[in-house]
């Protein structure tokens, strides 16, 4: 499954539940939406154990964590760091 | 008799009575000793003390214009900016009791809470929800389209009123997680606040120099020593943004660009500097004072942060929102090697303590049993619910006022130091905030196809405890996690929100019939096939499929 595919399910059955009629837009503010910092931790840590890619503490910031799209980017960049 | 004759009720009365201590006072002192010092920064905008009361000073007036008074309860619901401190100390010159709201709530709590606190002006960042009763408001800014605004009141002058007091003495009112379902607020006096910020001030030695962050919410009491202590000692306080709270490295680096000086938050805050702030790369040297009180700090993550931050003592402080701080415990060397949790310590200046067994008597040295404390710091009680005071403020055993049952299971040593053992009833504890498991089953069970709900805490090392939610359909009706997750948001705080989810055939029961939460607790099974987790936890696993 693509990187973008796992996230989503990820983020809106595990972390924000939501109804999958409901779920929102790659652009979406995950921050808007509920992704709090319990979440944020439990993202990272599914980003580094399940997708095997590691990312730096200092490049977590609200604007590589804001969006799915915002996420891929720094995951697929990290991945090729 | 002509009522200007009879002693003790002549209109200058008050005015021969020594100046009582009050919290306004506490600003003007600030401002007087030290009028140029930076009181506040937040963002792109500081505050001298000179600055911060001459706008508290309009805004009371242009707040009390609007309708607050003593007596009137009045939202606060701001983002941390200097406008809510602006606006808190001119509801506090007005003697009105302020109710702080979190703006990052669902708009069915913000809703609930004005109704239960019978709000008729709003303060706020942003203009109020639609309540009926809210008849004013006054929000920041630009962010209100021809209503009144803050800014409003720079443009006035002050009407020279001297500042007022609530006469029942409340400052303001916490609502807290309540275990009927509906959250309770807790009155917090003047005298409480007044008493505790002295006490930090001088058990912590905070002077003008400090720079004082401030990382809880304008909602949890932990915000009061950052505001009160700081005004009273003439220290800089920080508010820490939103959005860097979030990430441990931009909080780390945020701690050393504005090189502050002491830390107050819940452990959890702190275990994550401790594991993704990276700290060894940030310059720490100035923090020298790290505070925590919540919930039980872990022993692993305390020897981290004390490795990392030399310069800084460690204090643990505990209280329940109803006493503020009520003990302490200056963490020493012997606590960071020993294998014993970390204990709550002794009682703060001028409070007294108990801990008695089920039939109300003293337990030994080395039993536990129920916390009881009194003191200048208690609450006044819940506000509108008599009920609830009078089941949880009792007669103080020494006979001298009332005491708070805390619910807290605590024992005393040889030595008086006090160690927490955990509750009593059934609250949770997640990242210090304290949830009431009731709560979140009663909105659960407001959905029509659930049977019955029952919410159970989990252990996390990190967040203290992560929520379970364990949900029963009727028999004929069927349910989906997604569904109860959105009923959740729709009326609880983020911090309330399961973390887990199990759908089950029906929740297990003792032989009283009471729900067996051991067992619910126990309950594990592996994902099922398409993903989704079913456990039959109301049988045997002889009779499972």
């Amino acid at each position: 499954m693509e990187t973008r595919q796992q996230l989503r399910q990820h983020l809106f059955e595990t972390l924000i539940p939501t109804p999958a009629s409901a779920w929102p837009a790659d652009g979406a503010d995950l921050l808007e939406l509920g992704l709090d910092s319990l979440r944020v931790m439990q993202l990272l840590v599914f980003v580094e154990e399940r997708l095997g890619v590691n990312l730096p503490d200092h490049e977590v910031t609200p604007e590589r964590i804001g969006s799915v799209n915002a996420l891929v980017e720094w995951i697929d960049a990290s991945a090729r760091a | 008799m002509d009522r200007r004759e009879r002693p003790g009720l002549t209109p200058d009365h008050a005015v021969i009575l020594p100046m009582p201590e009050s919290l306004y006072k506490l600003l003007q002192d600030a401002a007087t000793k030290h009028g140029g010092r930076i009181a506040l920064v937040a963002g792109d905008h500081s505050m001298t003390y000179a600055e911060l009361l001459y706008a508290s000073d309009r805004a009371a007036a242009y707040l009390a214009g609007h309708g607050a008074r003593p007596g009137r309860r009045v939202a606060f619901c701001f983002r941390k900016s200097t406008d809510a401190i602006v606006a808190l100390f001119g509801l506090i010159r007005t003697g009105a009791t302020y109710v702080p709201l979190d703006p990052a709530w669902p708009v069915e709590r913000i809703r609930t809470l004005c109704r239960d606190a019978e709000i008729s002006l709003w303060t706020g960042t942003d203009p109020p929800p639609a309540v009926p009763g809210i008849v004013a408001s006054v929000t920041s800014k630009t962010k209100s389209e021809g209503g009144a605004s803050l800014d409003s009141a720079a443009e006035i002058e002050p009407d020279g009123a001297p500042p007022q007091r609530p006469p029942d003495g409340v400052t303001n009112i916490l609502y807290t997680s309540g275990s009927t379902g509906q959250p309770k607020g807790v009155e917090i006096t003047e005298r409480s606040l007044l008493h505790f910020s002295q006490w930090v001030v001088a058990t912590f030695g905070l002077t003008a120099e400090d720079r004082v962050a401030n990382h809880a919410p304008y909602n949890f009491d932990l915000s009061t020593l950052d505001i009160f202590a700081a005004v009273r000692a003439g220290a800089t306080m920080y508010p820490v943004p939103e959005r860097v709270k979030m990430f441990p490295y931009q909080l780390a680096e945020f701690i050393a660009e504005k090189k502050i000086t002491t830390w107050y938050s819940v452990p959890s805050a702190l275990i994550m500097l401790q594991l993704r702030g990276r700290l060894e790369v940030h310059d720490l040297s100035e923090l020298r004072h790290v505070i925590f009180a919540g919930e039980v700090m872990p022993k692993s993550a305390l020897q981290g942060l004390a490795r990392r931050l030399p310069n800084a003592a460690f204090t643990n402080l505990y209280g329940p929102t109803e006493t503020n701080v009520c003990t302490w415990h200056r963490i020493e060397e012997r606590d960071l090697t020993s294998d014993e949790p970390i204990p709550i310590g002794r009682p703060i200046d001028d409070t007294r303590v108990w801990i008695v067994g089920e039939d109300g008597a003293e337990v030994g040295n080395g039993d536990s049993g129920e916390l009881l404390v009194a003191g200048p710091t208690l609450t006044a009680g819940y506000f509108g619910d008599g009920s609830s005071t009078d089941h949880r403020l009792i007669p103080a055993p020494d006979g001298r006022g009332r005491a708070y049952r805390t619910g807290d299971r605590v024992s005393r040593g040889n030595d008086g130091v006090l160690m927490f053992h955990g509750r009593l009833d059934r609250m949770i504890k997640c990242r210090g905030h304290r949830i009431e498991p009731g709560e979140i089953e009663a909105v659960l069970c407001r959905h029509p196809n659930v049977k019955e709900a029952a919410v159970i805490p989990i252990p996390d090392p990190v967040f203290g405890n992560r929520i379970r939610a364990c949900v029963a359909a009727h028999d004929d009706r069927s349910i989906q996690e997604p569904e109860l997750a959105s009923l959740c948001r729709n009326e609880l705080p983020s911090c309330m929100l399961p973390d887990e989810w199990r759908l089950v055939d029906r929740l297990p029961r003792t032989d009283r019939g009471k729900v067996d939460y051991a067992r619910l607790a126990a309950a594990e099974t592996p994902n099922s096939p398409d993903g989704t987790e079913r456990v039959r936890v109301g049988q045997s696993p002889a009779d499972g499929d």
